[in-house]
C-alpha cells in the first residue's frame, strides 16, 4: 500500500450470503467503498439492506463470502483469528444499537475490559478508563452496574469503552436507534466530538437529522450501495 | 387435552432443536435406567428371589444366633431329631448339608457338590421326581440299603439321559448305591447340589449327644404360624432336651444363644452381601441422580433460551401453572425417551452378570437373573418420576421470572439470563458423586490387588494342587488310608515330570486346616504350664516343604513311612514364628509341648498328648474364611499319623513345565492307585486364589462400572453445562470478541470457569469418598479408607476428564463470529 494512499478503508467487491435453512439469504451483493482517514460516514437505507452486514465487515467481526477488503495497512483476507483481535482491539472502536455491556461488570470494569486484552498496566489502565468516562460524563456511576442505568447512560459507556483505547475508526450500528431524542442527540454530540479530534467514524442510523452531521452518505438498497452523497463537496458548493 | 398435546409437541419440537445435547441426555438417562432396572432384578434375586418350589416363602431355615462362633450356628443332629418328632409349628422340618460326593459309574468317576438330606426334605420342599421317587422314612438308618437321587442336570450331562437308571447301582462314596429317582429340571438345594443321598442318623453309633455331628435345617412353616412363634417354640424344645439329657453332656447344646427362624433366603445371603447390595442401592441412586442432573441441566438451557417463548406463552394467556405443567411434562418426556435405551442397556448387561455369577463356586442356584416385566416397570416409573423432578427445577426458576421484563427488555444488557448459578451446582454434585464412587472402587480394586500380591510366602503359580476324598466305604482305617497316600507319593516320586510331590490337609494349600489347643514345658520340663495357646495346624508328608520351594528346615523330616499304627514318637515341626513366640532364647529342638485333640474320633479330649519337636520350618502363609485376616500356620503335624478324609495332593513339576501340564499324569497315577476316586479342584494355589477372590472382584468389578457410568454421565454433565453457559453467554463472548478478545483468551475464560466447578467437585467429592470408604471399611473389606494412590488417580481422572469435556465447547466459543453474538435479537 502505497504511503500516500488516502483510504483507510477500501471495500471491493464485498458479499455475504447467510445460508439457514438450505435458504440463501444474499445481504450484500457486491459492495464497493472507499473511505478516507478522518472522515464521518453515514450508511443508511431500509430495513434488511444489509447495513449491519457491511458495518460488522468493516468491523471485522465478520467475514465476507466473497471480496477484498483492506483495512489501513492490513489485507484482511489474510488474517489470522488472533491478529483480527489485535486489530479490533487497537484499532477499532465498536459501538452497538443495543449497548451491549457485560451485565456482571461494573461501568468502569466494561470501559477497561479492551485495555486488560492488551495488557495494559493497571495504573494506566485506570487512568486511561477515567478519562473516557470522564468524556462521557459518565465517571460519577462509574461503580453501577449496566441495569442500573437509563438507555442513554449505558449507551454513554459503549461508547467510553468503544473510545478508550484511541481507535483510528469507530464504527456505530444506530447508536442512537434505542434512545429518545434528546439521550440520542447527546450520544451523537459526543461522536461528532470524536470526529472532529481526528477519528474516523462510520454510523449506520435511520435518523436523516443526523445524516447532515455526516461528510458522506451511503444510501443502500438490498444489498448494493444505490448512491453516495457527498455532503461536504455539497456544503462547499452552497 | 389439546393443551397437553401441546406441551408434548413443544417438548419434542425443543429436543429436536438441540439434537446433540438431546441425544446426550436420552442416553444418559437410558444408562441410568438400565442400571437401576438391573440393580432392581439383581436386588430382587439375592434379597428375595422366587425360589422354584411350591409357596417358597413358607420355607425358613433354623439356625443358632447370639454369642456364638459361626461354626456352631448349625444345630446338633441330636436336637434335630428332637425337633423333628416333637415340633408342632412347622408342616416338615428337614436337615441338610452340602459337600463333595464321589461317584464312579461306568468307568468315569466324576465329584460333585450334593447333599446329604434328611429324607423328608423333597417332600418338606414339594419337589416332584422327573423319574422314580423320592426318600422315604427309614432311609436314614445306617442298615437301611443306600440310595441316591440325581438331579436332571448330571442325569442328562454324566448318565446319558439313561431312562431306565432307575434302579441301577451306582458308586457312591465308594459304596455301591441305588439310584432312586431323578429330580426334575431345575431342582438344586441348598446351592448347586446334584445329587443327594439321605444323611444316615446313627445315634447308637455315636457318642451320646455328642454336639458335633451338626447339619443345617431348612422347614416349611405351618400356614398362619409366624417365624417368631415357630422359633420360640424350638428354643422351648430346646430347653426340655437339654433338661432331658444328663448333666455331663447338656454343655453339648449351646444354650446361651437363641434359635434363630429366618427366611431361607436370608440366611443363604450373609451379612457382607446384603450391606454390599444395600451400598450399591444407593450408588445406583446417585448415578439416577447424576443422570436426572443432566436433563434437569438441558431443560434449563432450553427454558433459559425460550424465555421469550414462553413469556409469550405468557402474555397470550397461559398462567403460571400451565407453564410450569409445560416444563414438568417435558422433563417427564426426556425421561421417558431413556426407557429404550435403558431396557436395551439392561439387557445387554445383566448377561455379562450373569456370566460372571456363574463364574464363582458356591453360588445358590437360584442366583439367575433375567430382564422381567416388573423390572421395567420399576424402572420406567422411577425414571418417569426423576423426570419430573428434573423439571421441577427449571419451572421453579422459570416460573420466578418476571415475564414483561422479559418481553421488553431483554436485549439492555448482554445477561438478562440468570439461569447459572443452579446449573454449576449440579454439575459440582456430579463430580462430587463421580469422585466418591471412583474412589471406593478404587479402593476394592487396589484391595484386590493387594490380597493377591502380599498373600503367598511360597511359589504359589508353580504348584499343581488336586484334592481328593477318601471315604469310608473304602477307607475307613487309618491303615487304609495311608496305604491309599504312600502309594501314590511312591508313585509320583518315579514319575520324571515331577520333581516332588506331598499331601497336605489343606485345602488348595490356601486354608488354615484347623486350629490346636497347646500347652508350653515348664521349666525344668518334666510337665506342662498351665497357660494354654492355640496355633494354625496343618497335616502334611515330609516333602511338604520341598514341594512349596521353601528350602530346607533346621531339624528333621517326619519320617516317610511309620511301620504300623499311632505309635508314641509324636512329632511336630514348629515354624518360624512359633520359635520366635515360644522359645525366643533357646532352640526348641527336642522340646516338648502338649497338644489337645486332632483325634478323628470326635470324643471331647480333656487332657492333650506330648509331641516332640523335631525340626523348625519356614512361615508359609494361609488364610481364613474371613479373607481379611492372614495367619500362618505355627503348627505341623505328620499326616500319617491321624490320615483325614479329604486330602490335597500337591506337585512340583520338573524344572521348566507348566504345572499344569501334570494334570493328566496326576489323574492317572491317582487313577492307577484306585480308579474309582476323582480328582478336582486341580488348580495352583494362585489361580485358587482369584477364585477366592471372585465375589470380591465381581463387586469391585460392577463399582467400577458404575463409577465409569457415573464418571460418563459427569463427563456429558460437564459438557452440557459449558455447551449451555456459552449458549447464555454468546453475546457477551460477542461483545469481548469485538473489543479485542482473542479466541484463546476467549477458551480459557470457558474452561476456567470449568476449572472452579471442578475444584469444588472434587474437594466436595473427596470428602463424600472418605465418608463412604469408612462406612464401606466397617460395613465390609478391609480396605484403606486413606489410600492417596487411589485419591490422587482419581483426581487425575477427573481432572483430565473434565477438561476433555468442557475443550470442545470453549473452542467451539472461540471460534464465534463476532457478528452473530452482538446481533440485537
Ligand atoms: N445471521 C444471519 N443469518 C441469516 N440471515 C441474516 C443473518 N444476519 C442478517 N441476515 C439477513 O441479511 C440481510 C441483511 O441484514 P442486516 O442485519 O445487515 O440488515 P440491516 O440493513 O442492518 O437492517 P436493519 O436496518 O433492520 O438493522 C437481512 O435480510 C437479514 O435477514
Ligand atoms: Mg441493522
Amino acid at each position: 500500500m502505497p504511503e500516500n494512499d488516502p483510504y483507510i478503508i477500501k471495500l471491493e467487491g464485498i458479499e455475504k450470503v447467510y445460508y439457514t435453512d438450505e435458504i440463501e439469504t444474499y445481504a450484500l451483493s457486491g459492495v464497493h467503498l472507499n473511505i478516507k482517514k478522518g472522515e464521518f460516514v453515514v450508511i443508511s437505507g431500509p430495513s434488511g439492506c444489509g447495513k449491519s452486514t457491511l458495518l460488522s465487515i468493516a468491523g471485522l467481526l465478520d467475514l465476507p463470502t466473497v471480496g477484498n477488503y483492506r483495512f489501513r495497512t492490513h489485507d484482511t483476507a489474510n488474517l489470522k483469528g488472533k491478529e483480527r483481535a489485535s486489530i479490533r482491539n487497537n484499532e477499532i472502536g465498536f459501538i452497538f444499537q443495543s449497548f451491549n455491556l457485560i451485565g456482571n461488570l461494573t461501568v468502569f470494569e466494561n470501559v477497561e475490559l479492551p485495555l486488560i486484552y492488551r495488557r495494559i498496566k493497571k495504573e494506566k489502565r485506570k487512568e486511561m478508563t477515567l478519562a473516557a468516562l470522564e468524556r462521557v460524563q459518565m465517571t460519577h456511576r462509574r461503580n453501577h452496574l449496566p441495569s442500573q442505568l437509563s438507555g442513554g447512560q449505558q449507551q454513554r459507556v459503549a461508547v467510553a469503552r468503544a473510545i478508550v483505547g484511541g481507535p483510528a475508526v469507530m464504527f456505530a450500528d444506530e447508536p442512537t436507534g434505542n434512545l429518545d431524542t434528546q439521550n440520542g442527540n447527546r450520544v451523537m454530540e459526543i461522536l461528532k466530538e470524536l470526529n472532529n479530534d481526528g477519528a474516523t467514524l462510520v454510523m449506520v442510523t435511520h435518523e436523516k437529522a443526523y445524516e447532515s452531521y455526516a461528510d458522506r452518505v451511503v444510501k443502500m438498497l438490498d444489498g448494493k450501495v444505490m448512491e453516495i452523497v457527498d455532503q461536504k463537496s455539497k456544503r462547499g458548493v452552497a | 387435552m389439546s393443551y397437553c398435546l401441546d406441551c408434548i409437541q413443544t417438548s419434542f419440537k425443543t429436543l429436536a432443536s438441540r439434537p446433540f445435547l438431546s441425544v446426550l441426555s436420552i442416553l444418559t438417562m437410558g444408562v441410568g435406567i438400565g442400571t437401576l432396572m438391573n440393580h432392581f432384578i439383581i436386588y430382587k434375586g439375592v434379597m428375595d428371589p422366587n425360589l422354584p418350589f411350591p409357596n417358597s416363602e413358607e420355607i425358613v431355615t433354623v439356625s443358632f444366633v447370639g454369642d456364638v462362633e459361626q461354626s456352631n450356628k448349625n444345630i446338633p443332629k441330636h436336637l434335630i431329631y428332637y425337633w423333628i418328632n416333637n415340633q408342632t409349628s412347622f408342616e416338615a422340618l428337614s436337615s441338610f448339608q452340602e459337600g463333595t460326593i464321589n461317584v464312579y459309574y461306568q468307568n468315569r468317576a466324576i465329584r460333585y457338590s450334593g447333599g446329604w438330606v434328611h429324607p423328608n426334605l423333597m417332600d418338606m420342599l414339594k419337589a416332584k421326581p422327573f423319574l422314580g421317587e423320592t426318600f422315604k422314612p427309614g432311609d436314614d438308618e445306617l442298615e437301611s440299603p443306600k440310595k441316591v437321587i440325581l438331579s436332571y442336570k448330571i442325569w442328562k450331562n454324566d448318565f446319558a439321559a439313561d431312562p431306565s437308571i432307575v434302579g441301577k447301582e451306582i458308586l457312591v462314596n465308594s459304596e455301591s448305591t441305588m439310584v432312586v429317582g431323578v429330580m426334575e429340571e431345575g431342582f438344586h438345594f441348598p446351592f448347586q447340589s446334584d445329587l443327594w443321598v439321605p444323611d444316615t442318623y446313627y445315634p447308637g453309633a455315636m457318642l451320646p449327644y455328642d454336639p458335633k455331628p451338626t447339619s443345617m435345617v431348612a422347614a416349611r412353616l405351618k400356614e398362619g404360624v409366624s417365624m417368631v412363634d415357630a422359633g420360640k417354640e424350638l428354643d422351648q424344645l430346646k430347653e426340655d432336651f437339654v433338661a432331658a439329657i444328663p448333666k455331663l453332656y447338656q454343655a453339648s447344646i449351646p444354650t446361651d444363644s437363641q434359635v434363630n427362624v429366618a427366611s431361607f433366603v436370608s440366611m443363604m445371603t450373609d451379612e457382607v452381601t446384603r450391606n454390599i447390595m444395600k451400598l450399591m442401592a444407593a450408588v445406583v441412586i446417585l448415578v439416577m441422580f447424576i443422570a436426572s442432573a443432566n436433563v434437569s441441566n438441558l431443560m434449563l438451557a432450553s427454558a433459559s433460551t425460550r424465555l421469550k417463548e414462553i413469556a409469550i406463552r405468557n402474555a397470550v394467556g397461559a398462567n403460571r401453572t400451565q407453564i410450569i405443567t409445560l416444563l414438568l411434562l417435558e422433563g417427564a418426556i426426556i425421561a421417558s425417551s431413556g426407557i429404550v435405551p435403558g431396557t436395551i442397556f439392561s439387557l445387554w448387561t445383566i448377561d455379562w452378570v450373569n456370566a460372571q455369577i456363574t463364574q464363582q463356586n458356591e453360588i445358590p442356584f437360584w442366583f439367575q437373573f433375567s430382564v422381567t416385566g416388573t423390572s421395567i416397570l420399576w424402572g420406567s416409573t422411577i425414571a418417569v418420576i426423576t423426570g419430573l423432578v428434573a423439571g421441577i427445577l427449571p419451572a421453579l426458576k422459570v416460573s420466578k421470572l418476571k415475564m414483561s421484563q422479559i418481553l421488553q427488555d431483554d436485549s439492555r444488557t448482554a445477561s438478562s439470563l440468570h439461569v447459572n448459578a443452579t446449573n454449576r451446582t449440579l454439575v459440582v454434585l456430579q463430580i462430587s458423586v463421580s469422585c466418591a464412587l471412583l474412589v471406593v472402587a478404587g479402593m476394592m480394586i487396589r484391595q484386590i490387588a493387594s490380597y493377591q500380591n502380599k498373600t503367598f510366602t511360597f511359589e504359589s503359580d508353580s504348584v499343581l494342587t488336586a484334592r481328593l476324598g477318601l471315604f469310608d466305604g473304602k477307607y475307613k482305617s487309618l491303615e487304609s488310608k495311608n496305604e491309599f497316600i504312600q502309594t501314590l507319593l511312591r508313585n509320583l516320586r518315579n514319575e520324571e515330570l515331577i520333581s516332588s510331590a506331598a499331601i497336605s490337609t489343606r485345602l488348595q494349600n490356601l486354608y488354615s486346616s484347623f486350629d490346636l489347643g497347646f500347652q508350653l514345658p515348664t521349666e525344668d520340663g518334666t510337665g506342662f504350664k498351665d497357660q494354654e495357646h492355640r496355633s494354625h495346624s496343618d497335616l502334611v508328608t515330609t516333602d511338604y516343604f520341598d514341594v512349596l520351594g521353601v528350602g530346607p528346615i533346621e531339624g528333621r523330616k517326619f519320617p516317610e513311612r511309620i511301620v504300623s499304627g499311632p505309635t508314641e514318637d509324636l512329632e511336630v515341626i514348629v515354624t518360624e514364628e512359633f520359635v520366635e513366640k515360644h522359645f525366643p532364647d533357646e532352640s526348641p529342638i527336642g522340646k516338648r509341648i502338649s497338644i489337645r485333640t486332632i483325634d478323628q474320633s470326635s470324643e471331647i479330649k480333656k487332657i492333650g498328648k506330648t509331641y516332640e519337636i523335631i525340626g523348625i520350618a519356614p512361615d508359609t502363609f494361609v488364610h481364613n474364611d474371613y479373607i481379611d485376616e492372614i495367619d500362618s500356620v505355627g503348627i505341623y503335624l505328620n499326616i500319617l499319623k491321624a490320615p483325614p478324609r479329604f486330602i490335597t495332593i500337591m506337585v512340583r513339576p520338573a524344572e521348566g513345565l507348566n504345572p499344569y501340564s501334570l494334570v493328566p499324569l496326576l489323574k492317572r497315577s491317582v487313577a492307577e492307585v484306585d480308579k474309582e476316586i476323582p480328582l478336582y479342584f486341580i488348580e495352583t494355589p494362585g489361580d485358587s486364589l482369584k477364585q477366592e477372590y471372585a465375589g470380591l472382584q465381581f463387586a469391585a468389578e460392577w463399582f467400577s462400572i458404575l463409577s465409569g457410568l457415573a464418571l460418563f454421565l459427569s463427563f456429558v454433565g460437564i459438557f452440557g453445562i459449558s455447551s449451555f453457559s456459552i449458549l447464555q453467554r454468546i453475546q457477551e463472548i460477542g461483545i469481548r470478541k469485538s473489543i479485542g478478545s482473542t479466541s484463546l483468551e476467549i477458551f480459557t475464560l470457558i474452561l476456567r470457569q470449568g476449572l472452579a466447578q471442578l475444584l469444588l467437585g472434587l474437594t466436595l467429592g473427596v470428602i463424600a469418598a472418605l465418608t463412604l470408604s469408612v462406612a464401606l471399611k466397617d460395613l465390609t473389606y478391609n480396605i484403606n479408607p486413606f489410600d492417596p494412590i487411589v485419591y490422587l488417580s482419581v483426581i487425575l481422572i477427573l481432572t483430565v476428564s473434565t477438561l476433555l469435556a468442557a475443550i470442545y465447547p470453549a473452542s467451539k466459543a472461540a471460534r464465534i463470529m463476532p457478528a452473530e453474538a452482538t446481533r440485537v435479537q
